[in-house]
């Protein structure tokens, strides 16, 4: 029988030693793909995803249930990353380095689509956090407004006007006039 | 995303149908109501690939190492009701995760205390008011010692027997209606019964809870030889 997330999370606050891997299983790549959305390297991830995990795992008790299984863990998730933001004095707003956006132009065609993917990358790093956030979880993630406003804590008409100033910002700093990206597209 | 999740995400960005054709982004103005979908359009294509198999595994095996979740007397609710203690999804989980650091602190502080009280508050039944009383044994050998000398055991180690095993320990605790870790423990002999020792923390600084359980507590049973609360 497959069992609810929900479900998952009660057996394994009952004892049920393979519940929480199950859980592990449906959303370890969703909190590894945000994870290295907001960290710039992958050890960093890594640490934020097993740290997220070790929380939910030793935290279950807290889920409440107002909010689904993955909103709860992608909470958790987030806020990890922001302890390692705030502690990261030297990238507050968290860029995606230099070499790392070399590194991966060199490791593909140098394509027009991929040069702009490349150029949306490092205008959305420059970005304010507060707007990143939720269009990286919007846009990236695929995550609705509502839930981005309880991941966040904030409301849905503020994740709304973060999402679309920093559209407004991202359509400033890549200059690319919507018929000339579209041409391109095809 | 399983198709059982709860997640009421209906337009995940790593899903195909969500994706155009080519990837490069076109930015749009429009009103509020597109948003969404505009901004998965022009992210279509950018989301990291997915963990490899080995880290997940890492990820599991780290969890295997862990202690039992705390307790589900509070745990998660199918009808979404909130419970008194219940803290905001995402918060930080308690003092579990960061347990070793905390545990050997607490555990001298422990040691500190149980010393540092005078010998007649600390047993009064012992009647020398000179020492702890109890017969220490051999090193590694059960800490021999009557119900009235129970309070001057002091916890120094944190040696708990058959209580080694975390998920024994954790149903050993719940069934007496503990739910943390232990701050020390030993084995003991107690009035000629062998238990386990545990200092347990009562919240209140300077005051331990000292709990002996028979060396067979866990999930099918827990026999409770001494509860005494000491300290200040």
């Amino acid at each position: 029988m497959i069992r609810s997330d929900r479900e998952l999370l009660a057996a394994h606050l009952a004892g049920d030693l393979g519940a929480f891997h199950e859980l592990v299983g449906r959303f370890s790549a969703q909190l590894w793909r945000i994870a290295r959305s907001q960290l710039s390297s992958p050890e960093d991830a890594d640490e934020a995803v097993q740290d997220t995990l070790v929380r939910a795992h030793q935290g279950a008790a807290r889920f409440r249930g107002d909010c689904s299984v993955t909103t709860w863990l992608t909470k958790i998730l987030i806020n990890v990353c922001l302890d390692r933001h705030r502690h990261d004095m030297r990238r507050p707003s968290v860029p995606l380095p230099a070499h790392a956006i070399d590194e991966l132009a060199d490791r593909h065609d140098r394509t027009a689509a991929t040069d702009t993917r490349l150029d949306l990358l490092k205008a959305l790093d420059s970005l304010p956090l507060e707007q990143r956030l939720p269009i990286m979880l919007v846009g990236m993630h695929g995550f609705p407004l509502a839930e981005v406003s309880t991941i966040l804590g904030v409301p849905v008409g503020t994740v709304k006007s973060r999402c679309a100033r920093g559209r407004a910002r991202l359509q400033d700093l890549l200059r690319v006039p919507t018929t000339e990206v579209e041409e391109v597209a095809r | 995303m399983s198709p059982v999740s709860d997640s009421d995400r209906t337009q995940p960005a790593d899903r195909p149908a969500d994706r155009p054709a080519t990837g490069a982004p076109a930015l749009r103005p429009g009103p509020t109501t597109e948003l969404t979908t505009e901004l998965r359009r022009l992210f279509a294509g950018t989301a990291p690939a997915d963990p490899e198999p080995e880290r997940v595994s890492r990820w599991k095996a780290t969890l295997d190492r862990l202690p039992p979740p705390e307790s589900s007397a509070t745990g998660p609710s199918a009808a979404g009701t909130r419970t008194r203690t219940a803290r905001a999804p995402g918060t930080r989980p308690g003092p579990r995760t960061a347990l070793p650091r905390t545990a050997l602190l607490a555990a001298a502080l422990v040691a500190v205390a149980l010393l540092g009280y005078p010998a007649d508050s600390r047993s009064p039944g012992s009647g020398t008011g000179t020492g702890t009383g109890a017969l220490p044994g051999p090193p590694g050998a059960p800490l021999l010692l009557t119900r009235a000398q129970l309070p001057t055991a002091a916890v120094t180690g944190h040696d708990l027997g058959a209580l080694r095993d975390p998920v024994t320990r954790a149903s050993c605790l719940a069934r007496v209606g503990e739910h943390g870790e232990p701050l020390g423990g030993r084995p003991v002999i107690l009035d000629g019964t062998p238990g386990i020792l545990l200092a347990l923390p009562t919240g209140r600084v300077g005051r331990i809870r000292l709990l002996v359980v028979d060396p067979g507590c866990g999930p099918g049973r827990a026999t409770v030889l001494a509860d005494q609360t000491v300290g200040r």
